[in-house]
Parts: C-alpha cells; structure tokens; sequence
C-alpha cells in the first residue's frame, strides 16, 4: 500500500501549521519526516490517520494507493498511529492493550478469542516483550511502553504505520537501540511507514527517504545520502548536522570570505554570500608550514569520541569546529594555543536570502 | 519536613487539634445517639417506624434515586465538554459549574419558587395543564437536584483534563466506535472519580435543608423529606424523636465518610498507576 499527499494544509487561527505538502511513501517503504520542533509534523501525521481535518483545497488529496481516503471516518482508514508520548490504555494490560483493535471489531469481523490470543503473542514476542502480558503500562519502562504502542498498532494489520516521534522520550542509548531494532523490524514487516523525528542521526539511519520540514513546508525530499550530501539549501544543510559558517560577499564571480576565494553560483556582484562547511570537510595545517588558509588558533580539543574535535579560534566571532582522526591530531602534534591555518576539503555555498 | 519547634508545641497543638474535634465534631455526634436513645430502643424505633418517618424516608429515598443518576450524567457531559475539549468560554463555564456551591441554597429555593411558583414567570402556564411543580416532588427534585449538580463533575474535569485524550483518539485510529471507546477507555480511567462524586453529592441531596425547605411546603408525608421530618418534630418538641430521625441521619454522613476514605485510597492507587 502506497501513501500519496498531495496539497495538504492545516491553518490554526492565522497560523499555517502546514503549509501545501506533498508527499509520498512508496509501498513497503519506511521514510523519515524530519523538522525542528513546531514545524508542523504531528499535524501532518494526525491529518493523514484522519485524527485533523485538512483545510479545504480544491487539489487537495490523501490517496492509499488509488483510494482516496481524505472524507474517511478515523476507524476505516487502517491506519496504525504510535503516538508522541504512547497513549497506551492505562487501565489494561499489556495484552488487553494489543487486543484492543482486534476486540471492538463488528462481531463479524472479530476473530475468534484463541486467534486473538495467537495474534497478541506472537506480536509480543515480536516487541520482544514475552512474559509481560499481565502488567499494567505503569509498570513498565519508557522503551518497553513504546514497544507496547508498537504491537497496538500492529495488531490490527494497519495499512500505514505513522509514528510519532517513537523515541522522543527515551534516553540516548535506549533510543539508539530502539531504532536499530525498528529498522529491522521494518525490514522483516514490510508496512509502509511514516516515522516523525527532529533527530537528523535518527532519520539518516533509519530511513529510507528523508523528508525534511521548516515552517510547515517540505524543504527537501531525497534519500539519506542525497539530503546529506547534495543538501537543497543553506536550512537543510544546517539543519542535517554541524555546520562551521562564514560570511562573506560576491566579487568577480567569485565568493570571498577573507583569504578564503571559492567559485560563486551565478549572482550579482557584491551580493552577500555564506559559505556552509562541516567539521569533516576542514583540514588543519601548521602555520608554520605556510599554506594559504584561515589563520587561527586551537581554542580546545576534544579527544573523547571516535573523531576528535578541535576547535578553533579564527576572526570571526564564532569558533571553528573541525573534526580530525585522533592520528591526524598526533601527528600535526596539536597542542591548545597552536596558530594554525585551516584549508577547504568541501564546502557549500548559498547566495540566497536564507539566513541562519 | 523539619523538626526545630520544641516538642511541647508540638504536643500542645496535637492535643488542641484533638480536642477541638472532639468538642466540635464527636460530641454533638454522640449527644444526637445519646439523645435519640434516651427513652430506650422501643421509643427510638417507634420513632423512625412511625408512618410519617417512613414516608420522609421514603421520599428522601425517591429523591435520591431520581436525582443521582441525572448527576451523573450531567456530571459526565459537562466533565466530558470541559476536560477533552478547548473553546471559547471554556473558563466561564468551569466557574459557572460551582454556581450552585456558591449561592446560599435559600436562594436557589427561591429561585425556583420565583420561576414555577403559582406568580412565578412559568406559574400560569404550569397552572392551566395542572401541573405542580412547587410544593410538590418535581420541585424537591429540581431543588436537590440544583445544590448538587457540581459534585460528580467537580471531581472528574481535573481528571479527565490531567489525563488529555489521547487514549480516545488511539481508540478511534484502533477502529474502535464512540460507544466502545467511552465504555472500554474513557469510563474506566474516570469511574473511580465519578463514583467519589456520586457519593459526596448524594449524601448532600439526602441531607439537603434549606432550599428543599422553600420548595416543599412541608406537607406532612406528602412532600416532607428526612432533614424536614426533623425540623418539624423539633417544633413540636418531640426532642427524642426528632433525635432519633436525626441519627439516620448521622449514619449516613458516617457510610459516607466510609466510603469516602475507600475511595480515596482507590483513586491515589490509581494515580500512582497501580490496578484500580
Ligand atoms: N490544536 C492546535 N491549535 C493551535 N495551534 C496548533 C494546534 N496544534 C498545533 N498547533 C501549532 O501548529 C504548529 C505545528 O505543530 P506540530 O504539533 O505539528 O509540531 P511538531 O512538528 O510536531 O513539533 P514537535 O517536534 O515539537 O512535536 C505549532 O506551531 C503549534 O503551535
Ligand atoms: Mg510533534
């Protein structure tokens, strides 16, 4: 089952939460909807499981597959809908909770009660979470509650699968292996999946296609290799990982930053430029050695973690982070108070009027 | 919490505390038994089985049993309305629900005497289908039924606004139906808050006086309920009788304070997220 949305757009009083999107999810496909806070994600997500009504639009559409689905009552959609903060049944039990949807069928479609029970466990055995059937949600963990929702949603055969934000509320390490195991899950299932984050290391990983948002608006769709590398536009960019920034103005065809010179878009002269570079795309060079570069001085290293960080002191007003292997800082011997020149390995630059 | 006042402060106000209760709350407790008993158990059950106490009983039974369950509904609509749902006037409303807590209940009486009363605005009109609504029950009713309305929704609306609906709305993407979600999600999560209101608000419609008192007429096994009977037999200085009335009375605030505590218990248990 395929998921299309074509010129959806929800307005709260003057505010436009969603902004003409159109999306779409191919069949079997897990994809990303990636945003900062506020951008209008769950709106979108609660207007495609049908829990919000879209604005009116004359070209406005919500197809799974080529049914239209956009007048559907919430119940006939067959959706399943994991939401930001689990809302699981408080006062059922892990099993009577993944029973749910299959219980308040129309008898006619209930399955007998020895399927259902089937149903209910192999799903927990699915989310890993055999043996907990009799526990109330408030007996559980963040994670497991999450895996709980996860089986809800199932359990009932859905569709599409949205989830909102599932690991928003876990800690750092539970949500890095909740994933992985969403991943593969994914992989063993196959539903058509729409996942909610505002964790660009998340969506990355897990997704197959990433569909970044600002404003209520799709800024990028593309998969996880494209968005990062070929980012559409200064947001994306900024917005998909650390960025060292620099102003800089339009001569020649050329964009300026300082003794920095990298060929220009197309643009007027003297227009304003900046230049977006993350910490893997500098290198550190001696001063001593002489290379034309920015001259700066390391300001701090951070040597925990699998790259190490060096941050820099340059003219501008905000530091320079570049990331190094911890060979490359033993063997330029890097100490704090070094004077240095930092070169271009990749860079991105935009003329537009973005402005971060 | 800290200990730095000495202790015979702390003592000497333990002891006031105690003592108060005991001035205040269990001896007027005691002296009503003591009083309704004082011509021994034959006077006292002449009293409570005598036609006229029987059909006080009675009536304050009937008033309960019409009154409660449109409590409870209304109680669970207005709750419903105000904690899962945010319009304009929303505010308002939730103050307006307390109304009745904060109008003296001779008022509210005279309300209804004012509205349905024989020159009341809706009097002529009652009066041409004979139908009567002062002195007689519907007036009781509307009359308990007003001191009492906010009980049951006062306790679920902080629940129902605590809890949000997003459990309904995952009942609703699980396919399930209005009804279904009501009886299997939204009912169990408040059932324990409405049963606490149930309880508040009936001890209040059986114990009700004043604005009960301006609507009924007082007529004698017809429209007088218990904390009338009682009055009534004060006046007439039947003390032990109207004693012994009284100390049915004074079971039922003692069931209800029972009950009260048990469900207290419940519903912190509930809160903490354990079975309920
Ligand atoms: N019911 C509502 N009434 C008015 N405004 C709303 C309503 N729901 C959402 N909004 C507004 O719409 C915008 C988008 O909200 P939405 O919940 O979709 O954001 P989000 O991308 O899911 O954010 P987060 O990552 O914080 O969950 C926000 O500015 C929010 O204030
Ligand atoms: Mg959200």
């Amino acid at each position: 089952m395929s998921l299309a949305v074509s010129h959806l757009s929800k307005t709260f009083g003057p505010h436009r939460a969603v902004d003409d999107v159109s999306l779409r999810v191919g069949d079997g496909e897990l994809v990303a909807l990636l945003g900062p806070s506020g951008c209008g994600k769950t709106t979108l997500l609660r207007m495609i499981a049908g829990l919000e009504e879209p604005d009116p639009h004359p070209a406005a559409s919500l197809r799974f597959d080529d049914r239209e689905v956009a007048g559907e009552a919430v119940g006939r959609r067959e959706v399943g809908f994991v939401f930001q903060h689990y809302a699981l049944f408080r006062q059922l039990t892990v099993f009577e909770n993944v029973a749910f949807g299959l219980r308040v069928k129309p008898w006619r479609e209930r399955p007998p009660r020895a399927e259902i029970r089937e149903r209910v466990l192999e799903l927990l055995r699915l989310v890993q979470l055999e043996g907990f059937e009799q526990r109330l949600p408030g007996q559980l963990s963040g994670g497991q509650r999450q895996r709980v929702a996860l089986a809800r949603a199932l359990a009932v055969r859905p569709r599409v699968l949205l989830l909102d934000e599932p690991f928003g509320a876990l800690d750092a390490k539970v949500r890095a292996d909740l994933r992985r195991w969403l991943r593969r899950l994914h992989d063993e299932l196959h539903v058509t999946s729409l996942f909610v984050t505002h964790d660009q290391e998340e969506a990355l990983e897990v997704a197959d296609r990433v569909v970044v948002m600002q404003r209520g608006r799709v800024e990028q769709d593309g998969s996880p290799d494209e968005v990062f590398h070929h980012p559409a536009n200064a947001f994306v960019t900024d917005f998909l990982g650390q960025v060292n920034l620099f102003h800089g103005r339009v001569q020649d065809g050329q964009a300026v930053f300082g003794p920095l010179a990298v060929d220009s878009p197309p643009a007027a002269e003297g227009q304003a430029a900046r230049l977006l570079v993350r910490p893997h795309e500098l290198e550190i060079h001696p001063a001593r050695v002489g290379r034309p570069g920015l001259a700066a001085t390391v300001a701090r290293l951070q040597l925990a973690g699998p790259l190490a960080k060096v941050e820099l002191r340059g003219d501008g007003p905000d530091e320079i982070v570049v990331s190094l292997s911890h060979e490359q800082v033993a063997t330029l011997g890097l100490r704090v108070g070094d004077a240095v020149t930092v070169g271009l390995k990749g860079h991105r630059v935009y003329v537009d009027d973005y402005s971060i | 919490m800290r200990r730095d006042e000495p202790a015979w402060v702390r003592w000497a106000l333990i002891l006031f505390a105690w003592v108060f209760c005991g001035l205040f709350l269990v001896l007027p407790l005691a002296a009503v038994f003591g009083e309704a008993l004082r011509d021994g158990w034959q006077a006292y059950l002449a009293s409570v089985t005598e036609p006229d106490a029987l059909a006080a009983l009675r009536l304050t039974a009937l008033t309960a049993a019409v009154v409660l369950p449109l409590n409870l509904a209304f109680g669970l609509a207005a709750a419903w309305c105000l904690g899962k749902f945010r319009f304009r006037g929303r505010a308002l409303l939730t103050t307006l629900i307390d109304l009745p807590f904060a109008v003296s209940p001779i008022t509210a009486g005279l309300i209804f005497v004012l509205l349905f009363g024989l020159h009341g605005w809706l009097g002529p009109w009652l009066a041409e289908r004979e139908w009567r609504v002062i002195f007689a029950l519907p007036g009781i009713w509307l009359a308990s039924l007003f001191v009492t309305c906010p009980f049951v929704a006062r306790e679920v609306i902080p629940l129902m606004q605590e809890q949000g609906c997003d459990e309904e709305l995952a009942a609703l993407t699980l396919g399930a139906n209005g009804w279904q979600t009501f009886w299997r999600v939204t009912w169990p999560n408040v059932r324990w808050a409405v049963l606490y209101g149930a309880i508040l608000s009936n001890a209040r419609c059986m114990g009700e006086f004043g604005a009960v008192s301006v609507v009924s007429g007082h007529i004698r096994g017809l429209t007088n309920t218990l904390p009338l009977h009682v009055e009534i037999l004060y006046n007439e200085y039947q003390f032990s009788a109207a004693f012994a009335v009284a100390s049915l009375l004074s079971l039922l605030a003692l069931l209800t304070l029972l009950l009260k505590k048990l469900l207290e218990w419940r519903l912190t248990r509930q809160r903490q997220g354990e079975p309920a």
